[in-house]
This record gives structure tokens, sequence and C-alpha cells, in this order.
């Protein structure tokens, strides 16, 4: 028919064409047609042409809303069908459905831990201008990173380069955990308690509520504190103008802040002028760093001009370095880390403010997690999706031969994802809300479902779907509209048998991942066993130690000591400048046959090593008989006297140089003991003892008892006589050395849901599949059993497959695993070895959760009777 | 079932007077007639079609006209049931208007 549309202008022919719906196109083309070619004959081109015209634009309306409503007719009829199949294929849709929302939760509430994590210090608007000082020392070729800086150091960078618009220095001393806040009669011990120059409220963004920013901190004797701490203090009154004791001083409200976000590295309650720590009143804190260019103790913060470069100011202060600092340039450098690095960036920087830093390791391992999980999820749609092909080719041979188009039948497939995938998202939304305060609880994070971020979980949500959606829907629709009517319907192939080989890769790449997640919890678990109950070199079981934040309290101790050891509970009593756990200064020593070195070092009294347990391997300990001890002895640990080199250490001359010079010789070697977590391989440490107790900062208590409470009772009794007013504070030691691993503890709990939730996932997935798999060869095991076969060897049949994927993938997943562990345990100096125990627990339990689900079909399978087996289909 | 609507209406009692003739053209021109209105080509279909669909008219094809673009005419059958639906609308429509005569009075 080529003079199909000879009589209407092509464009109009093809125009309408596009308009008209196809049922009625037919026909309604004809009529254009007729009509048009009758005006042309009796009336001329022209009239016709316009006529045609009008008439376009006439029809538009009307065939469009026809067409509007057989779309929509259509969308229902897939909705139907999908809602059909939910509801016939019970397991299924529960696999996936299950499946799908689990995943999805997982991944929105890792999103939202690692979003948390790569936010921390962006909230200030300068964020990206603004530098934290690191220096690095080169000894023996090896970097050491400290963000302590000299407090004049920043200042005078200001000075000398015009491209730093402003220096922050803050002072926030690890020694002082606590410092001492008095309202009235009341006081407390305060954590939180920052200095800093006023320039903090213009680099940094802490909006004030009330006060002009500018002046806020100038005032030597003032400060500003949290919304939190102003209703702790003064409850609704205004607190600004009024005045609080910070250790001792007295010092001047002027400004209020918003409490400090939680994604900040450092939080603090009471932010007080830095000008304070020059009254007398901080003499005994800070000494003379105030003008000590050795004295590494204040964080210096700079923030650049727009658009200056931080590498070009680095290269400018070599010159800089040599001026002021009294060192080999080569062995002493500046880096300028920026703001935002400072949470994930740190690991390898000692002497940090504060705790709070991370590792960006954590959000890569947390990352691939959450990646997994919904690799797993997809698989899980995709295994079972072409498993059932079979049974929807018959549909698809159908739908193909009345007339439907490939394109029409992927968008009814995707759509039956799309349903899947939105009851999916609407059951993960409710999980998450369930699941955050479990998440907050273990994880120890602030996590709330609000209206802040209800569109972003949404968001993330949707956005996860849709890479679920696109990765697992698109394949089977893909895949089912290929179909052949012509080999559905006549029953010849069975489509998804063949694709048998992609399915079991699948199941192999789930199971890998899982046993990989299952061994690298199972090798985690075992190196927190280690860290928590190894032999630390002393003993941590039954000691609590009190800590001192108050000089009056200090001096009292003989007192104390003698009213505890009343006590027949109490067996000793000591005290020390600091302990195993906390942060250890260090001390410039000179010992015989080495240079000048900042040793660890730690100030004991005689009954200190003892009190904690440990061992004396060489020499003695501190003794009440050689009244010199106090002025001229040293006890150095084994890893010291190794450092030093020296084969006797006994008799062996040290030298400190600091406050005080003291002289003196090595009167006993302990043995090594962890004053670090098991992250640090164990450092030389020098003990020696202060002649006057204001030195000292903790009392530590050995004790045997059966009833903790009244101990604890009477401990706090001894205390309040000789510290009244002083607010009584406690810990035990061996939950103490037991916080140095929170950290991994609670990526421990954490990532253990997270695989024992991979590992549901992917059992489903193996469940359903076996189902159907069994259900395929019904008639098989049927013939089977009338040849002889017995229920037993059908089970092993039936299992044997999947039990040789498992084997598979415990091949790929063994060295993957192993890698990652190792890479994992490098982070520690002391750690487990990784035995092929752990490898062969992972793997038989993987095995056990196989056999497990495929069991239970196999069972079911052979202990069917042959007859009903064969009447099937 | 369902009443008819009244562009089905129309568009069945046009089939039903052009004994035989009714395919797109006569039936719009039917249509037009019994309206006083120029219906549009489309406006014809979307009724046609869906009584169709419901089964209350069956096509037959004649041979491809050149005058239609080398397409056939296809015309337009009442089935028995579309004549059921019809009849059934009559009587609704019957009832409705009995004991109404001032209307028809006041028009004239």
């Amino acid at each position: 028919m080529d003079s199909k549309h000879k009589s209407l202008p092509k464009f109009s022919a093809w125009l309408l064409e596009r308009f008209i719906n196809r049922e009625v196109r037919y026909s309604a083309l004809g009529d254009f047609a007729e009509i048009y070619t009758e005006i042309r004959d009796k009336r001329g081109l022209w009239p016709a042409r316009i006529w045609l015209g009008k008439q376009i634009l006439k029809s538009v309306p009307s065939f469009l809303a026809d067409s509007f409503y057989w779309s929509v007719t259509m969308l229902q009829n897939y909705l139907k069908t999908a809602l059909r199949i939910l509801r016939r294929q019970k397991i299924y849709s529960f696999i996936n459905i299950t499946g799908l929302s689990l995943s999805l939760a997982c991944c929105v509430l890792i999103a939202l831990y690692i979003h948390f994590e790569l936010s921390y210090d962006g909230f200030h608007d300068k964020a990206d201008n603004i530098y934290r000082i690191i220096e690095i020392e080169t000894e023996s070729g090896k970097n050491r990173y400290s963000a302590a800086t000299p407090a004049p150091l920043a200042p005078t960078l200001s000075q000398e380069f015009p491209e730093i618009v402003r220096v922050v220095r803050i002072f926030h001393p690890s020694w002082i955990e606590k410092w001492r806040i008095s309202h009235d009669e009341r006081s407390f011990f305060e954590e939180g308690v920052f200095f800093a120059d006023p320039s903090i409220l213009e680099v940094f963004s802490f909006p004030l509520i009330q006060s002009q920013q500018e002046d806020a901190l100038q005032e030597p004797q003032s400060m500003i504190i949290t919304k939190e701490m102003a209703q702790k203090y003064f409850g609704n009154s205004n607190p600004v103008g009024r005045v609080l004791s910070v250790h001792g001083d007295q010092i001047k409200i002027t400004g209020i802040a918003q409490d400090v976000p939680h994604n900040s590295h450092f939080r603090f309650k009471f932010l007080v002028s830095f000008a304070a720590l020059e009254s007398p009143g901080f003499r005994n804190v800070v000494y003379d760093m105030l003008n000590n260019w050795r004295s590494h103790n204040f964080y210096s913060y700079l923030m650049l001009r727009e658009g200056a470069s931080s590498a070009e100011l680095q290269e400018k202060l070599v010159p800089f370095l040599e001026r002021h600092f009294n060192q080999k340039i080569s062995d002493f450098d500046l880096y300028l880390q920026p703001l935002k690095d400072v949470h994930l960036h740190s690991k390898n920087i000692s002497y940090e403010m504060t705790d709070t830093n991370s590792d960006i390791a954590y959000v890569y391992i947390f990352s691939a997690i959450a990646l997994f999980v919904l690799i797993i999820a997809c698989i899980n749609y995709m295994n079972l999706a072409t498993a059932r092909a079979a049974k929807r080719a018959k549909e698809v041979g159908t739908r193909k031969i009345v007339g439907a188009s490939r394109a029409q039948l992927i968008q009814q497939f995707l759509g039956e994802s799309v349903v899947l995938l939105f009851m999916a998202i609407m059951i993960a939304f409710i999980l998450v809300s369930l699941a955050l305060p479990v998440l907050n609880s273990l994880a120890g994070s602030q996590f709330t479902v609000d209206s802040k971020n209800l569109l972003f979980i949404l968001g993330l949500l949707l956005g996860a779907s849709l890479i679920l959606g696109s990765a697992a829907g698109i394949y089977p629709a893909l895949f089912l509209s290929t179909f052949q009517p012509v080999n559905t319907l006549s029953g010849k192939i069975h489509p998804g048998v063949k694709k048998v080989h992609f399915r079991k890769t699948l199941v192999v790449i789930q199971f890998a991942i899982s046993i990989s997640l299952i061994i690298a919890t199972l090798a985690g678990r075992s190196q927190l066993k280690y860290c928590l109950s190894r032999n630390l070199g002393f003993d941590k079981e039954n000691v609590i130690s009190i800590p001192v934040r108050d000089v009056s309290t200090i001096l009292e101790f003989e007192s104390i000591k003698a009213s505890l050891l009343q006590n027949p509970e109490i067996l000793k009593v000591a005290c020390s400048d600091s302990l195993p756990g906390k942060a250890i200064g260090t001390r410039g020593f000179l010992s015989e046959g080495n240079t000048w070195a900042p040793r660890y070092s730690l100030f004991v009294d005689h009954d200190f090593i003892p009190t904690m347990g440990m061992d004396i391997k060489e020499g003695r300990n501190f003794s009440r008989e050689f009244s010199t001890d106090v002025e001229d002895a040293y006890i150095i640990n084994e890893a010291a006297a190794e450092e030093f080199g020296w084969d006797s250490a006994l008799g062996k001359r040290l030298f400190w140089r600091g406050d005080r010079n003291k002289k003196g010789e090595v009167i006993g070697v302990v043995k090594n003991f962890h004053f670090k977590s098991f992250h640090q391989k164990i450092e030389p440490i020098i003990l020696h003892m202060l002649p006057e107790r204001s030195g000292f900062s903790y009392i530590s208590v050995r004790i045997r008892t059966q009833n903790m409470l009244n101990l604890l009772t009477g401990i706090k009794k001894s205390w309040e006589k000789f510290s009244p007013g002083v607010p009584f504070e406690f810990f035990f030691m061996d939950a103490h050395m037991n916080r140095l691993y929170d950290t991994e503890m609670r990526l421990g709990r954490v990532s253990g849901i997270f695989t024992f939730l991979s590992v549901i996932i992917a059992c489903l997935g193996v469940f359903g599949l076996a189902t159907f798999l069994t259900q395929q060869r019904t008639k098989e095991i049927g013939i089977r059993k009338v040849l002889g076969a017995t229920a037993s060897s059908i089970v092993v049949l039936l299992s044997k497959e999947f039990i040789m994927l498992v084997v598979i993938s415990n091949i790929i997943a063994w060295p993957v695993a192993y890698f990652a562990v190792q890479k994992w345990l490098q982070n520690f100096a002391y750690r487990i070895d990784l035995t092929i125990g752990t490898f062969l627990l992972a793997s038989f339990l993987a095995l056990l959760i196989t056999l497990f689900s495929v069991g239970y079909q196999s069972v079911r399978a052979s202990i069917i009777s042959p007859a009903s087996a064969l009447r099937y289909e | 079932m369902r009443l008819l609507s009244r562009s089905e209406e129309i568009v069945l009692l046009s089939i039903w007077k052009l004994q035989g003739n009714a395919y797109g053209v006569t039936i719009r021109k039917q249509v037009s007639k019994i309206t006083g209105k120029n219906w549009s080509i489309g406006a014809i279909y979307a009724p046609l079609h869906r009584v169709e669909k419901k089964g209350l008219v069956r096509t037959v094809k004649s041979d491809p006209l050149p005058e239609r673009g080398g397409r056939s005419k296809v015309y337009y059958e009442i089935t028995p049931k579309g004549k059921k639906a019809l009849l059934e609308t009559k009587k609704v429509h019957d009832s409705m208007w009995v004991g109404i005569f001032s209307l028809e009075f006041e028009r004239e």
C-alpha cells in the first residue's frame, strides 16, 4: 500500500499518527483522508488544508484524554499482576521484601554514620581556610607527629606572614581532665574547659546567644559558657555579667554560646579567655609555658587569607623554624593540617587536644559493609527473579502473543521491582526508626530521626533503592522480556534452567562476602578479647583509683592514706602523677651513653609499684630506708634498659632537666607493663619520686573485698573527712584500661550486627533458591524414589550442590579476609596470630547455616510420597 | 448494566439511523446534524471506541479505498447487547420525562 498517505499531506499524517490512539488510528486516519479529499475536490487545496489543520487541533484534547486513560489502565494491570504475584508467592515475596528492607535499613544507618563522620568541623563558615599546626619530628628516619605546639608559635607566625589573617591558640591540657568550677557554695569538676584567644570567635563559627561577638572574650578574666552550663549553674536567670570561680580564679561570664554540635572535634562547655592564664591563680598550671618555645602544650589554629595556599606558606616556614626553634631543621618541620581533616586523618598524630578523633579507615570499613549488604540483597533479588523465570515464561509468551512489546514487558517487570522496593522502603524506614536508639547505644552516637534529617533519610532510602532497583530490577526485566513465545509456550525450553551457572556464581559471591565478614568479626573478637584479658605487666583487677584535682586535698595525702589503711579490706595505698591508660607526660632526660631525649616519665611514691602489682626484674623498689631515693633514684622499665643500650642497668646515671634538675642513678628495673593501649609498643618509661606532694594527682588503692559497696562508702567517708566540699570521684582500674578499646568494642558490636544481618539476608536467598530448585526437581525426585533411592540419598543429592558452592566461596573468602584482617591487625603493636581455627570456624558456621537453609527443603522433598511427586504439574 | 453516557447514546443512535452505512465520516455527519454542533473526528472516536470495547457495536471492514488513502472503511453495526442498552436508556429517559409538560410548553 504505497498510496497509503497519498491524499493526506505527509506532515499532517505523521502528526496525526502520533496523536491518535493506536486502536482507532486506522479508521480515524481513513476518515481524515476521506473528508480531506472531498473538500479538496470540491473547494480546492487550501480550504482542505485549513480544515485539516483545524481538525488536528480540535482532535488533540480528546485523543490525549483517551490515550491517558489507556496508559493508566495498563498501569493498573501491571500493578494488579505485581500484587497478585506477591500474594501468590509468599515465600518469594517475604524473602525479597525482608532482604531488601534489611539491607536498605543497614545502608541508611551506615550512611547516617558516614555522613556524620564526614561532616566534622564542616559547620564553620571559614572551615576551608582554617588549618591546625602539626609538628613533625624526625628521629632516626621515623616521623613523629604532634598536635601540641609552643604558645609563642602562632602569634609569631601571624606577625611574619601576611597571608595569615588570624591565629587562635587553645589551651586544654591533657593532664587536667576536669576543672573545679564553683558558684556560691556549690562546686563541680567539669570537663570541657578550654582557654582560647578571643579570635576564636572570628575564626570558628560558635554562635553566641547574647552579647556582641567581638568583645565576648576581650577582657582578661572573662569567659563564654554554653547554654547547657548556663542552665546548670544559673537556671533561668541571665548569667551574663555574673562570676564563676574556675580553678579558684574569679572569671566573669560575658557571653552564652549555643551548645557545640557533636560533629566538632572539640566541644567546649566553658571557653575562658587565654589572657586568664597569666593571672597568678593559674601559675601552678602553666608555669612558664606561655613564653617558652620549648614547652609544647598549646594547640594552634591559623586562618589563611581567602585563596592563600597552605603549601606555599609551608615552604616559607623553613627559615622561620631555624630562627625560632633551637633544633636542627632537618629533624623538625611544621605541617598545616586542614581543619576538616582533623577528625578522620589524624591517626598518627599524638598529643591530641581531645580524644574524639576517629579514623577514615572506619568510614571505609562501614562503607564496604553497606556495599556488601546491598550486593547480597541485590543477588537475592536477581537470583530469585531469574530462577522463577520458568514459571513466568508462559506469562511472557502469552503477553507477547497478544501484542505486548518488549518495552512494555520491561516496563512491567521494572514495575514489579518498583512495587517490591516501595514496600521495602516503607519497612526499612520503620526499621531505621526502631534501630536508631539501639545503634546509638551500641555505637555511642547521637542520631535521631527528626524533622531536620527526615528528608535526608528519605532521600537516602530513595537513593539506595534507586541503585538497588536498577541493579537488581533491570537484569531480570531484560532477561525475562527476551523469551520467545514459540519456545516458552510449546514448553520446549525452561529458560530459567539455562541460567544455572550465572546463579551459582552469584551465590558464591554472596557466600564469599558473608564468610569474609564472619571471619573478620571472629578475628576482631579474638583480638579484642586478647586486648582485654592479656597480662598487662601489672594487676589491673581490684584497684580503685581516685583522681585528685585539688592541691589542698593531695597535701592531706598522708592523713587520707592512714585513714584508708585502717580498713582491713584496703591492702595498699599509693599516689602518682598519672596512671597507665591516662595521658603520661614526657620529660627531657639525659641517660648515660645517650643524648638528650624526651622520655615518658611517671612520678610515683614508695608504694606505687606494689600497689599496681608490677614486678621488679632487677634491683629494688624505692625504699623508705634510703632517704636519698626521693632525690636521686630512678626505676626504669625493660624497654628503657634496652633503648639506652644498658646490659646491666643498675647504677647507670640518669639526668632530668626540667622544672628542677635531678641527677641520679638507676636502682631497679621494672618488668615491662602496658601504660598505653595495645596499639602502641611498650616504650621506655622512667619512674621517679617527687619530694613534694603537689605534683601528684591520683590516689590508687589495692583492695580485697566481698562487699564493694561498703568499701566504697568507707573510702568516701575518709575522703570527705580530709577534703570537705570537694566532690568524690573514683574509677576501677580494670574498667579504665578496658576503655582504651572503646572504639574497637563499638566497631565490633556494630559490625557484628551488620555481619549477622548480611548472613541472614544471604540465608534467605539460599533458602528461596533451594525451595525453588527443589520444586523444579519434584518429578526427578519422584522417579528416583520409585527406582529405589532412599530419603537420605536424596537429601545428600539436593544439598550437595549448595555445599559445593560454600566450599568454593571459602576458597575465595579466605585469602580476602586474611589480608583485610591482617591490615586491621597492623593497628595493634600487640596482636593475635591469625590461626586456621578462625577460618575453619567461619566456614563451619557458613556450612551449618547453608545446611539449615537447604535442609528443610531437601528433607521435605525426600519424604514426599513418589506418587504425589509424579502427579505434580 | 451501566447506563450509556450521552455521547455514547448519540453515537449509537446515529449508527442505528444510518442503517448499515455507519462509518467514521457518516457517523460524524449524522451526529453533527442531530446535535447541531460540529464534532471533531477525535470527539467521535472516543465514545465510538468505548462502545466498541463494551461490545455494544461490532465492526466490519470494507475493501481498501483510494479516497481513504488506501484504507478500508470500518463500518459499525449495533449488536443485540447494544440494542438492549439503547432500549434501557430510552426507558429511563421516558420515565424521567413522565409528568413533565411545562418545560416543553414554556419553550414554545
